[in-house]
């Protein structure tokens, strides 16, 4: 099976982040956060709406003003790198909302992807692994992005963060807006990439999709870890229950 | 039939200067969401600029032009740097940024080169071609040539760099261009340097055509202006559709409306506009932020 | 200690502030005509368009004001009061102009010189007869006559002069029949329409072709086309210097071999350069101020321009030199009178000046006749015999 990431290494990186604080105005969305995603392994972030999930995803990117205690990925000290430079430290991301670049066509938007790296062979065959990931996106390769479905937009997302060979994937609720089927398929390409030895960071709203791909998750509530624990523990739990679904 | 050709004709080489203004303001539109207002001044400053050093330091056109173009293509990256903070941020205040600009780039070129203007004489004086009776300007041809080789290249940077490619991406989407690894800023000040360099490029080639004075930038400005909307704001074919349509419509008004041909184009151009409000080639391309 | 310097700056300002309130609001503007006070400089107004299409024009008209005026205030002034020279820009807009009127009124200003383009005159006419501002344009149209203000002066000949006298060294002495117009629809371009028309009507001549063009124009193809099909032998040319310069040239590249013939506009630089001087060679030039070496009077401006502003004086220097000098010597001749009488003894001023002698009749003309001159080698010069 072809690998669209980097093979796992007993020398993987782990993104470790304290006491993380978000600041919109004069709301905290997020307090102090603080939680470890080691190598190789999927953490998954969920809550309801508004507490603070996206806004710890994008405050890591960098993406939008954040007071940070620490912010690591293994030995490399994130704090003071632009949004632009995270891409090169190997930190691929998944917005939410797929943004993908509209007017431009399918594969255009794949090697937007690999913007960091040069656009030469090793990039082609990047180019085809995504291909192969997601037949789909090589049958529209020549589509604008905007012309693509909500589904086909959310793998051409991926896609794109993939082509970067990131080590760490943040995704930011990839099933929004996805019907059940899409959502499986969704599973079954982080599993698949849980499975080459990809680290993943995943926010959601979907209780469901985040315990079966995800080993271990964070609860947030109004902008603070409200519980932790192991995805298997959590999916029984009566709290976590209580929060999502108000039994 | 004599008189129709002839007036294509006339109205082509103007048509081609249009069409690279035009080209200007879609390009900074397609690629940071912006209307330039400055743009029209710009024009008028790489007119001057070129006209001077061709006529004054006696430098052969084509590098008077390359001098003007890189001038202006640097005035491009200041308005830039200046206005990078409202980026991405408040785009109704970065229009009027580029509004103040123009006001300051048409009172320097007053302050430096006066009010009055001056009279540019072709680089390439033989005489007209002579077709089928029809009468060419040589360089006329040489206009439309290099406007040609412009719009080609503009469009190869486009479509086949990543760096062009990352240019567009940047307008459509800045965040997910950031999180790709794009420098937004840096993006931009291409773009905007890249605009300005085509209108100096217009400035340049029209002065020998028409007149350079203070006013040249405003008129070619909003003929531009119109011509990129004619042909779909953003749009690149569009921009060159637009300038060529507006420059021979322009020549035809003229020789069939007389006193009237300003308001017969004004209004067919209104009338184009309201069947199709997105312009002949029009796309939404750009989401503003 | 603080808070002592803190006090003592702020009572500063309210002591600047107080002050400067109180100079502004001493000694309004008045409308009394003798601007304050009868010893200090005598204030006239220069107004022009100083930015826009026709700025080369209010820049000729300041430099040859100017000039008359330092001359006068080198040897003393007017009975030893110097004479201050306002500028203003009235940007070649009828409505910025009237504006001015009213501010020049109310800051003092004793006489107007200006405009050159007769639409702004026009509209300031009014204002200026009723603040009983004297006013000495440069412009041409019949319009000016029209008004019907005894408080405007023209300090050249109007549209029908010149076209008259062009009309006749055409018609009459070269004997061409045969002739194209092609006129803009501004002002300066409507007036030499209707009098060349005239002038030809009544020498029974009709012309082959009667184009308008606006005066924004850019491409004259398919008018020149049209004319070319006719074969005129002339084509009078009734638009601005750079607008005719552009159809020049253009006829030319369409192989348009005719003569081109015209008034004051055509007897610039502007236009030759704009042109180029090999098109224009051979123009036929309606002018009283055929050049700067016509006369051993325009030779000395010429020079004395020269040596001010480092550039070749022409037509509207000359003209505003002139009207600007009938002016102070009225000021002169009336001991520095005001209002009607100033304008009384502007009518009375027998001048004799670069563009001919001036002699003002009751509708302000002061020039009533003109020189034919053709252009050769790039130069404006007198027409032979």
């Amino acid at each position: 099976m072809t690998t669209v990431s980097q093979p796992a290494t007993t020398t993987g990186q782990t993104l470790t982040v304290e006491g993380l604080t978000v600041h919109y105005g004069g709301v905290c969305a997020v307090r102090d956060i603080g939680f470890s995603v080691p190598a190789g392994e999927a953490i998954g972030v969920i809550g309801a709406n508004g507490a603070g999930k996206t806004s710890t995803l994008k405050a890591v990117m960098g993406l939008i003003p954040r007071q940070v205690g620490a912010l690591r990925f293994g030995d490399v000290d994130l704090t003071r790198v632009p949004a632009r430079a995270m891409v090169r430290h190997g930190i691929g991301y998944v917005p939410e909302g797929r943004h993908v670049f509209a007017g431009l066509p399918v594969e255009k938007n794949l090697l937007l992807g690999a913007y960091a790296r040069k656009w030469n062979a090793e990039t082609r065959a990047t180019l085809a692994e995504t291909y192969e990931l997601f037949p789909v996106l090589g049958e529209m390769r020549h589509r604008l992005a905007g012309a693509l479905s909500g589904g086909q937009q959310q793998m051409l997302a991926i896609g794109r963060a993939l082509m970067s060979r990131p080590k760490l994937l943040l995704l930011d609720e990839p099933s929004m807006g996805l019907s059940p089927k899409l959502v499986e398929d969704i599973l079954a390409v982080l599993l698949r990439l849980r499975g080459e030895g990809m680290s993943l960071l995943l926010v959601e709203q979907n209780a469901k999709l985040t315990f079966e791909a995800t080993s271990s998750c964070l609860v947030v509530e109004n902008g603070e870890v409200a519980m932790t624990g192991t995805s298997d523990r959590l999916r029984h739990d009566p709290q976590v229950r209580r929060i999502y679904l108000g039994l | 039939m004599q008189i129709t050709l002839q007036t294509i004709i006339g109205g082509v080489s103007l048509g081609a200067v249009y069409a690279l203004v035009a080209l200007g303001f879609s390009l900074v539109y397609r690629t940071m969401g912006l209307v330039n207002f400055a743009h029209g001044n710009v024009v008028t400053v790489g007119a001057y600029l070129a006209s001077t050093f061709y006529l004054s330091t006696k430098l052969p056109f084509a590098l008077a032009m390359l001098v003007a173009i890189a001038v202006t293509g640097l005035i491009g990256l200041i308005i830039e740097r200046v206005l990078r903070p409202l980026e991405n941020r408040d785009f109704d205040l970065m229009l009027i940024g580029t509004i103040g600009f123009g006001i300051v780039l048409d009172a320097l070129v007053i302050m430096i080169w006066g009010a009055t203007g001056r009279a540019v004489p072709s680089p390439v004086p033989s005489a007209p071609i002579e077709v089928l009776g029809l009468r060419i300007r040589t360089y006329d041809l040489v206009v439309l040539a290099i406007a040609a080789v412009a719009t080609v290249l503009l469009v190869l940077f486009l479509s086949r760099t990543k760096r062009g490619a990352a240019m567009q991406a940047v307008a459509m989407d800045h965040e997910a261009a950031t999180a790709v690894g794009i420098h937004v800023g840096r993006s931009n000040a291409i773009a905007f340097m890249i605009g300005a360099g085509l209108a100096a490029l217009a400035g340049g080639l029209v002065g020998p055509l028409l007149y350079v004075s203070p006013a040249l930038g405003g008129t070619l400005g909003i003929k531009g202006f119109a011509a990129a909307i004619l042909g779909g704001f953003g749009s690149i074919p569009g921009a060159i559709a637009g300038g060529l349509a507006i420059g021979i419509l322009d020549s035809f008004t003229a020789g069939h409306f007389q006193g009237y041909s300003e308001l017969v184009t004004f209004l067919v151009f209104t009338v184009i506009i309201m069947v199709r409000p997105t312009g002949i080639f029009g796309e939404r391309t750009v989401n503003r932020a | 200690m603080f808070r002592r310097r803190a006090t003592a700056i702020s009572a500063f300002a309210v002591f600047s502030a107080v002050s400067v309130i109180l100079a502004g609001c001493s000694a309004p503007g008045s409308d009394d005509k003798s601007s304050g006070d009868s010893s200090g400089p005598i204030k006239i107004a220069l107004v022009d368009a100083q930015s826009g299409q026709l700025s080369s024009l209010g820049a000729w008209e300041l430099k040859g004001a100017r000039l008359a005026v330092d001359e006068w205030n080198a040897a003393g002034g007017v009975n030893g009061r110097q004479i201050e020279l306002g500028v203003f820009d009235d940007q070649g807009d009828p409505t910025t102009g009237t504006n001015l009127a009213r501010k020049i009124d109310s800051e003092g200003y004793i006489a107007m010189i200006g405009t050159a383009e007769s639409a702004v005159t026009i509209a300031m006419a009014p204002i200026l007869k009723q603040a009983e501002i004297p006013n000495i344009t440069s412009g041409q149209s019949p319009g000016l006559v029209a008004a019907g203000s005894e408080f405007l002066f023209l300090n050249g000949p109007t549209s029908t002069t010149y076209d008259e006298t062009l009309a006749k060294h055409i018609v009459d002495k070269q004997g061409t029949k045969s002739i194209a117009m092609i006129t803009n629809n501004g002002s300066y371009g409507k007036g030499e329409h209707d009098a060349f028309l005239k002038a030809l009507q009544s020498r029974s001549v009709t012309p082959v072709a009667d184009q308008v063009v606006t005066t924004d124009q850019k491409d004259f193809s398919a008018v020149l086309t049209g004319i070319r099909q006719k074969n005129p032998k002339v084509i009078f040319l009734g638009a601005e210097e750079v607008e005719s310069g552009l159809i020049v040239k253009q006829a030319r590249d369409l192989g348009i071999t005719a003569t081109f013939a015209g008034a004051a506009p055509q007897g610039t630089p502007v236009f030759i350069d704009t042109a180029g001087a090999k098109n224009a060679e051979g123009t036929i030039v309606s002018s009283p101020y055929l050049g700067n070496d016509i006369s051993d009077a325009s030779k000395k401006f010429a020079t004395a321009y020269k040596a001010k502003f480092n550039e070749e004086a022409e037509l509207h220097g000359a003209k505003a030199y002139d009207g600007t000098q009938i002016l102070l010597a009225a000021l002169k001749t009336s001991n520095v009178a005001t209002g009607k009488a100033l304008a009384d003894a502007i009518r009375a001023t027998k001048y004799q000046g670069l563009l001919g002698n001036f002699a003002f009749d009751t509708t302000g003309v002061g020039i009533s006749a003109t020189a034919i001159g053709t252009i050769q080698n790039g130069k404006l010069v007198a027409a032979a015999g």
